[in-house]
């Protein structure tokens, strides 16, 4: 009996095993440009009913930008068919992970382009989740894909490539360092968009002191205030952001020196400016609170003007980064390349997959895509006809990436300097329980000397 | 004492439970040892990236790499949720199977199906119903207490959203506990009621020489699956303050958190399904610490009556 026992307990443990997915063997060789049972691209795939599976995010107008592109591709090709499944942005990187992980995808959006890599200062860093889907072969290699040459050469080098090869297509650019703006309002009280921090505080207290709450944001989902607040405003206030960056590594720059304390009296400036209990506000309800007229200001990325615009095509709104010392009016917009579509390598439906990509590498069907999800243009050639990313215009000729994409925190750092390292949702008045900015840069600073300790 | 005649031989009742056996190994200790076995690796989760054995490295992490402020901190929440859930639910249930038990209440049955309705709901409904009623902007909860002037950022404070969470699980479990205490309840013999009112015994004595001694093992029951229940559940944390605030981090949820990428934000991290079965092993050590602690005591108790 005990014999039968043990051979039992070791059949199972070999089937658990196994069915844990793994293999000790090298990753499978990442797929080539010519996918199986595909002579070549330029082929037609078979005429039999395919269905394409494809995953994205909640965001309702880049959700209605692929149902028509969808709806195209199918106009086209009338034996594909689409199943998109969607879920919101902050659970976005799970659902990537199991469906890769179960092989029950063929076409992957991903919500930023490859970046985030660690830096020779930035000492055990992990590798970013794209570098482990690219290593095991999930993402198809589309280097040798004759629609690449459609899209922007910056864009094909440093947004979609790893280590030579390219990976994806990432069909916009889009800008997150700011805030979304009532015109109404703003007229009401002859405020121009700011071009300086001290003319941003009058804006904002000069509203607060007449009964207006300045700024809503969508706090629940905590990102879209540290993503875009806190990320916005370190842009605004560094000139350099790498070196920003490498200095809090290196120790040439601490979360409570003085320069940095400057950073922080903003930040509590900015939280005496929020919509009360904005902490329990949804990203996706955000919107509909500023329609509403219950802020002036709503902190946001550019994405979310089709959100806007949908529940009052009325509403008369602009956008502005935050501001910084230097009147650099207009600011510039800081950000990131949007929406990579990427293919599952191992997807039975390759060819339809990468033709689905050179759809979209048209200029006549990027154009409208692109102009519905409010990016701006990928593509050298296109413009854009949406009106709010062409409003932008001027606040686009020196675009840069976001303090976010410069930024990577020590494994195992604590609370209050993960992420985006200025954790100030953890500030008593946005229901945390540090009491003072000050107190929160000293425990910030604790942090990260504590990983930084425990690296070496 | 004779031994029972069955026409059955020995190998055909092992050969009849075979399949149990492999079943229970299968989905049970099969997937237990192999975690174990992980938490020894770098494995990602993700098909086809290969991973080795890192050997202690996990573990080095876990307990030295680790902010150790907030390691407490999660230890401290785990501790909270698992004694707040298990007395609380364990009191409640007890007193609502008391007099859902009672002959004095009429339509028990209606009342004992709105009683046990929160765990049919499910913990997504649960959450949701519990997220939009202690809504600090606009729920009913807020705007009652919002007439006696105060306010509360409930799942969204740190000061109360661990209690919310605590409140949440309870209501949802609650339902179990009090079906399976009218079980026990229901199975106490009448004629030791009957005996005792001749006795001239009071409802007071009747339940502390009675129902209580007679209940214990149900009730004993109970504490376990709500002990281990408690320290094992994420569920309602994840679903209604996102796990973001370490506030009411627990280590099941850490667990979550590390081994799937949960909430991420940007998703920059890996799932790092190795360093996860590491936390696994810590949470699974805890709870054996937690129950074997309270079957001591038991076991004392039993010993002293």
């Amino acid at each position: 009996m005990k014999k039968l026992l043990a051979i039992l307990v070791v059949i199972a443990l070999m089937f658990s095993m196994a069915a844990c997915g793994g293999s000790k063997k090298p990753a499978d060789a990442p797929a080539t440009s010519a996918p199986q049972g595909s002579s070549s691209n330029n082929e037609e795939p078979k005429a039999e009913p395919v269905t394409l599976r494809m995953i994205t995010w909640v965001q309702e107008s880049n959700e209605r930008a692929i149902a028509d592109l969808n709806a195209k591709f199918s106009e086209k090709y009338p034996n594909v068919s689409f199943v998109v499944d969607t879920v919101n942005a902050n659970d976005y990187p799970t659902l990537q992970n199991t469906r890769i992980s179960a092989g029950d995808v063929d076409i992957i959006t991903n919500l930023s382009a490859f970046d985030t890599l660690p830096q020779e200062w930035t000492r055990g860093a992990d590798m970013p989740a794209w570098v482990t889907f690219i290593e095991s072969g999930a993402y198809l290699d589309i280097t040798d894909q004759p629609f690449l040459k459609n899209w922007d050469e910056n864009m094909i080098k440093n947004a979609v490539s790893y280590k030579g090869r390219v990976y994806g297509i990432d069909v916009g650019a889009v800008g997150f360092n700011g805030l979304f703006y009532n015109k109404d309002i703003f007229e009401q009280y002859g405020f121009e968009e700011p071009g300086t921090w001290a003319e941003f505080e009058v804006i904002c207290n000069t509203l607060k002191d007449n009964g207006i709450t300045p700024i809503t944001v969508g706090g629940a989902d905590s990102w879209p205030l540290t993503s875009v607040g806190v990320s916005g405003m370190v842009g605004a206030y560094e000139t350099d952001m790498n070196e920003f960056a490498k200095g809090l590594w290196t120790g040439t720059r601490k979360f409570t020196d003085e320069k940095t304390m400057g950073l922080w009296r903003r930040f509590e400036q900015l939280v005496s400016w929020l919509e009360p209990n904005c902490m329990s506000i949804s990203y996706g309800d955000a919107p509909g609170r500023f329609v509403a007229g219950k802020a002036a200001m709503m902190i946001d990325g550019t994405w979310n003007a089709g959100a806007i615009k949908d529940l009052d095509p009325n509403f008369r709104f602009g956008y502005f980064p935050f501001p910084g010392d230097v009147d650099g009016k207009p600011n510039q917009l800081q950000g990131k390349y949007d929406m990579q579509f990427n293919i599952y390598a191992k997807s039975p439906n390759v060819d339809w997959c990468l033709k689905y990509l050179e759809f979209l590498s048209q200029p006549e069907v990027y154009a409208p895509f692109v102009s519905a999800l409010g990016f701006f243009p990928t593509m050298p050639g296109v413009q854009t006809d949406n009106e709010f990313v062409n409003s932008l215009a001027d606040k686009n000729q020196r675009f840069g990436l976001a303090w976010e994409k410069y930024i990577i925190a020590p494994k195992g750092v604590g609370q209050y300097a993960a992420g985006q390292c200025f954790n100030i949702n953890l500030l008593e008045a946005l229901g945390g329980t540090v009491k003072t900015v000050d107190e929160l840069a000293q425990l910030a600073q604790q942090d990260w000397d504590a990983a930084l300790a425990a690296i070496q | 004492m004779q031994a029972v005649k069955t026409s059955f031989k020995k190998s055909s009742l092992v050969l009849g439970i075979i399949p149990a056996i492999f079943f229970q190994l299968f989905m049970g200790v099969g997937p237990s040892l192999a975690t174990f076995i992980l938490s020894f690796t770098d494995i990602t989760g993700v098909k086809g990236v290969p991973w080795k054995w890192v050997g202690l490295a996990n573990y080095r992490e876990l307990f030295f790499q680790q902010n150790h402020r907030d390691l407490i901190q999660v230890l401290k929440n785990t501790v909270t949720f698992c004694v707040a859930v298990t007395v609380i639910q364990n009191f409640i249930a007890l007193f609502i199977a008391l007099a859902l038990n009672s002959k004095m209440i009429k339509g028990r049955s209606f009342y004992r199906a709105v009683v046990f309705m929160p765990s049919v709901l499910g913990v997504l409904v649960t959450s949701l119903v519990w997220l939009c009623v202690l809504n600090p902007l606009d729920g009913p909860v807020a705007k009652f207490i919002g007439l006696f002037g105060l306010k509360s950022g409930f799942f969204t404070s740190a000061n109360t959203a661990l209690a919310c969470c605590i409140f949440t699980q309870i209501w949802m479990a609650m339902g179990h506990s009090m079906v399976i205490n009218l079980a026990g309840l229901q199975s106490i013999p009448n004629e030791l009621y009957e005996a005792g009112a001749i006795d001239g015994a009071s409802g007071s004595q009747n339940f502390r020489y009675i129902t209580l001694p007679l209940l214990w093992p149900t009730l004993n029951v109970n504490i376990m699956l709500a002990i281990i229940g408690s320290l094992q559940s994420f569920q309602v944390i994840l679903l209604t303050t996102g796990g973001r605030n370490m506030a009411t981090q627990t280590l099941a949820a850490r667990v979550m958190f590390f081994a799937f990428n949960i909430n991420s934000g940007s998703g920059a991290g890996p799932m790092r399904q190795g360093y996860g079965a590491a936390w696994a092993m810590f949470l699974f050590v805890f709870i054996l610490i937690a129950t074997l602690i309270y079957y001591r005591s038991v076991q004392r108790r039993d010993d002293a009556i």
